[in-house]
């Protein structure tokens, strides 16, 4: 077995790498082809020992002269060697042994320590720097492709054909591979400076893209849409890449209405993660239009960015595109005008001239006035903070922004933290996350969980806070977040785990006209509700969120949903205990002419935790007094019944005689509404106790309802059960 | 005789005992020794025997009263409990009117109508504690222990 070792070398000082080569390597054959070098470096290498030097009086290019030199060698394994390698430390021949290893395989043609991938052959090839190739390879597909010169390419164009005709392209034994300064591969002895010779030829860079689009033509039909591997070109069968993929699955969430313009909108892959809009594309590149008509449908046109007669959209999506036009951050700002949201991305804090084709460089939140900045990672993680290498800025204006309200009372250590979790972690998750503590004031933040649950919602873009509340009920504290500004105030409880697709769901439905969406809020292990259409004077007042029912239009939503703020103030006359105050806020949004919507896939579980909670206001005068207020705003409805209503403020001996009547009183009343002391007396009866103050607000006169006063009236001397019944029956 | 006594009616809005509460309940326990008795009543009040059941619900009360022979209690709310699941018992008056405040299937011993006030309507607030107003506990511990006999308003004196 004979190894030959081939090295073109043109103006870069060669004899460092044959130093190398001469101290670490014994038996092989070295060949130097002086490919239009200067006649001082030809003559000093004709008087070294060691070699054979091939002389060009011109320059061949590198395949020209790779070509000659293996044309002349004589090994049953070539080695391609560039001439700004050194050859590390090592003992004699271990780089040759590293190479030759996998060789052991007879399909495996060739071997070298780097693997690259070829963005327009959209393929894998070794870096020709050091590269070991079995001679059959040769025999079998030719030498290099010297239309390649005076080169890049033609190494990814060999290792393809060699692919092509069965043999194998892979990696010699190297550990991982670390940049610095050069290339150090992993534990391959090797050093290469790179890109010494080429990269400082004339016209260097319409070379690599008149090679670029050489391969293009000849593997990867996709390169000429890519417009040289900066446009993301793909197709509505292909693997969308995790940055592409996220900023459109993020897009899909946030985006404000139906009608949707997209600018520089290349094969027009939006539509994958769009659905159910009015989409229109555009792009200055007629070929890519082409291809976007053939993979997404009649949706595009060809147009100047700047020439383009903006009409009126919903929403206009700009995802990579600012940063190729010079006046990208003006033309930011002037689509606004265009549209109520402006969805966009651009590569963040870019260096200039990192690629020729961005006009403009070091783009950041504040090169962009008026929106809301969030960044991509390379990987598609979208977060507050930028993620490194290859971040993109992405940013928002217009955009609904939805805050999540979670009141909350003694329970720090049970269901809260699971809550927050379950909200942070939705798939279209919440912009701003409020808790609001009517309870013990605790500092969440010395707690771990939520030291944890406060990391991740900052990860994930969410801005949180805490708002201590008077202990006066979660109304008020609802009644505070109508006026945080956000488009959309989504209400959880703090025993409610919404299923991660709840947010996304319920945005979904709030269309314009919509006051409010809720779905399911369900109970684990418990049966479902009874059947409810919704109605504000069904008796008992079901509701549809009680059970996993059909969509609709309902007039009352329950416990926890989505709602747009400001249409209507939650009633400050509840007491802590705020019962029934979701029923009476929803439902005058629904009088105030607006939608509301039962949404059924929109599932929360509600834990019921017995613990602690918002409404845990134990005195039953709350929800008396709570009820009344209920059945005051059901009378300022025109939905009050034709229920009697006895205001009892006496002592409890007197409830008692009182309540031996309530059969009398049921038999003529369709409902009996008792404001009363002792609501207790009444258990077991079909009866509505309210509080006194409740029982005022709703009409009743204490003069008028005073039995004492009743009897002194009429110097009553009858047993008192006659004197209620004289009173009310 | 298994016996509740409800001795006390509620203290006054102006911190003042009520004048309806029976100044001898100390006498017709004692003379009742040997007997089953339970008390009821609310936290902070006196317990005359050793078997008080403070603060119990109305439902709680219900079923004492049906494990009870008979009861005792002033016009308070325990009377009209009582008769509201038809229980009978001894209702000790003193100057409120037990034709209009008690009822008929109980024995309602009232010393005198000359002892009641004025103004059965008016506000508690306004009365004073009359001791003379109530009959003895010999006259309350009969009434107990006879309870199978005749109900009806017993005028002493």
């Amino acid at each position: 077995m004979k190894i030959s070792i081939v090295i073109p070398t043109y103006t870069h000082d060669v004899m460092p790498c044959l130093r190398s080569v001469f101290q670490y390597t014994s038996g092989a054959e070295i060949i130097v082809v002086a490919n239009g070098s200067p006649p001082p470096k030809v003559a000093a290498l004709r008087n070294l020992p060691g070699i054979r030097l091939i002389e060009s009086p011109e320059p061949l290019g590198y395949a020209g002269a790779v070509n000659v030199g293996v044309k002349n060698s004589t090994g049953d394994y070539i080695v391609l060697l560039n001439d700004d390698c050194l050859l590390l430390e090592q003992p004699v021949n271990r780089w040759l042994d590293q190479l030759l290893a996998p060789f052991s395989s007879p399909t495996v043609g060739l071997t070298g320590p780097l693997y690259g991938y070829s963005a327009p052959a959209d393929a894998n090839f070794l870096v020709f720097f050091c590269v070991m190739i079995r001679r059959a390879v040769f025999d079998a597909i030719g030498y290099l492709d010297e239309s390649f010169n005076p080169g890049a390419g033609e190494d990814t164009d060999f290792c393809i054909r060699a692919e092509q005709a069965g043999f194998k392209v892979v990696t010699a034994t190297v550990g991982p591979t670390r940049p610095e300064g050069g290339l150090v591969i992993g534990d391959f002895p090797i050093y290469h400076k790179g890109e010494a010779t080429v990269a400082h030829l004339p016209g260097w860079e319409e070379t690599f893209k008149k090679n670029a689009q050489k391969l293009l033509e000849k593997y990867n039909k996709k390169w000429r849409l890519s417009n040289y591997c900066e446009r993301a070109v793909i197709g509505a069968a292909d693997d969308a890449p995790p940055r592409e993929r996220a900023r459109y699955e993020w897009a899909a969430k946030r985006i404000v209405g139906r009608k949707v313009l997209e600018i520089g909108c290349s094969s027009g892959y939006a539509l994958r993660f769009l659905k159910d809009v009015d989409y229109h594309g555009i792009d200055k590149d007629p070929a890519v239009i082409e291809y976007a008509r053939r993979q997404f449908g009649d949706h595009f046109e060809v147009a100047d960015i700047n020439a383009y007669d903006y009409g009126q959209y919903d929403t206009i999506i700009a995802f990579e595109v600012l940063e190729h036009l010079d006046n990208g951050r003006e033309l930011a700002q002037k689509l606004k005008n265009h549209c109520r949201c402006l969805l966009a991305t651009c590569p963040y804090d870019e260096t200039p001239l990192w690629v020729s084709w961005h006009k403009l460089s070091h783009l950041v939140p504040d090169s962009f006035p008026g929106f809301k900045a969030r960044y991509i990672s390379a990987g598609g993680e979208i977060a507050t903070h930028p993620m490194g290498p290859e971040t993109i800025l992405l940013m928002s204006w217009g955009e609904p922004e939805v805050l999540c309200f979670v009141p909350t009372r003694g329970r720090y250590e049970t269901t809260l933290p699971l809550t927050l979790a379950a909200v942070i972690n939705q798939t279209r998750p919440p912009d701003r996350v409020v808790i609001y503590d009517d309870g013990d004031h605790r500092d969440l933040r010395e707690i771990p969980i939520y030291r944890s649950l406060f990391m991740l919602a900052e990860r994930k873009g969410i801005s949180w806070e805490v708002v201590f509340g008077d202990g006066s009920g979660q109304h008020r504290g609802h009644q505070i977040s109508q006026g945080m500004g956000a488009a959309f105030v989504w209400r959880v409880d703090d025993d409610e785990i919404p299923e991660p697709d709840v947010l996304e769901i319920l945005l979904r439905d709030m269309g314009d006209g919509v006051g409010a969406v809720g779905g399911p809020c369900l109970v684990p292990g418990m049966p479902d509700g009874p059947p409810s259409v919704g109605k504000i004077t069904e008796p008992g007042l079901p509701s549809p969120q009680w059970r996993v029912g059909q969509r609709m239009d309902v007039e009352h939503l329950h416990s926890t949903f989505l709602y747009r703020p400001g249409i209507v103030d939650y009633d400050s006359r509840l007491s802590p205990a705020a019962h029934r105050e979701e029923t009476i806020f929803t439902h005058e949004i629904f009088r105030r002419g607006k939608r509301l919507i039962y949404e059924p896939r929109a599932v929360t579980w509600h834990l019921r935790n017995p613990e602690g909670g918002i409404r845990s206001h134990s005195d039953r005068r709350n929800w008396d007094h709570d009820e009344g207020v209920f059945r005051l705003k059901m009378a300022e409805w025109g939905r009050g019944t034709d229920g009697k209503l006895v205001y009892l403020d006496s002592g409890l001996g007197d409830h008692i005689v009182f309540s031996t009547l309530v059969p009398e009183l049921l038999a003529r009343h369709k409902k009996l509404v008792v404001a009363c002391c002792y609501p207790e007396v009444f258990g077991g009866m079909a009866v509505e106790c309210v509080s006194l103050e409740c029982g005022k607000m709703m009409g009743a006169d204490p003069e008028t309802h005073n039995v004492y006063k009743w009897m002194a009236d009429r110097a009553w001397n009858r047993p008192l059960v006659d004197a209620y019944r004289g009173l009310y029956l | 005789m298994k016996i509740i006594i409800s001795p006390y009616s509620r203290r006054l809005r102006n911190g003042n005992e009520n004048p309806k509460n029976y100044p001898f309940w100390d006498n017709v326990t004692q003379k009742l020794a040997g007997h089953e008795i339970v008390q009821v009543g609310v936290v902070g009040e006196l317990g005359l025997v050793t078997d008080f059941r403070p603060n119990l619900r109305l439902d709680e009360l219900r079923e004492l009263l049906k494990w009870c022979d008979t009861w005792a209690s002033v016009d308070n709310f325990f009377q009209h409990l009582a008769w509201s699941v038809g229980k009978p018992g001894v209702v000790i008056w003193g100057q409120s009117d037990p034709e209009i405040f008690g009822h008929r299937e109980n024995v309602n011993l009232l010393k005198g109508r000359e002892f009641l006030r004025a103004n059965q309507f008016d506000i508690w607030e306004t009365a004073k504690m009359n001791v003379k107003a109530f009959v003895s506990s010999d006259v309350v511990v009969s009434a107990i222990l006879g309870f199978n006999h005749d109900k009806q308003i017993h005028h002493e004196g």
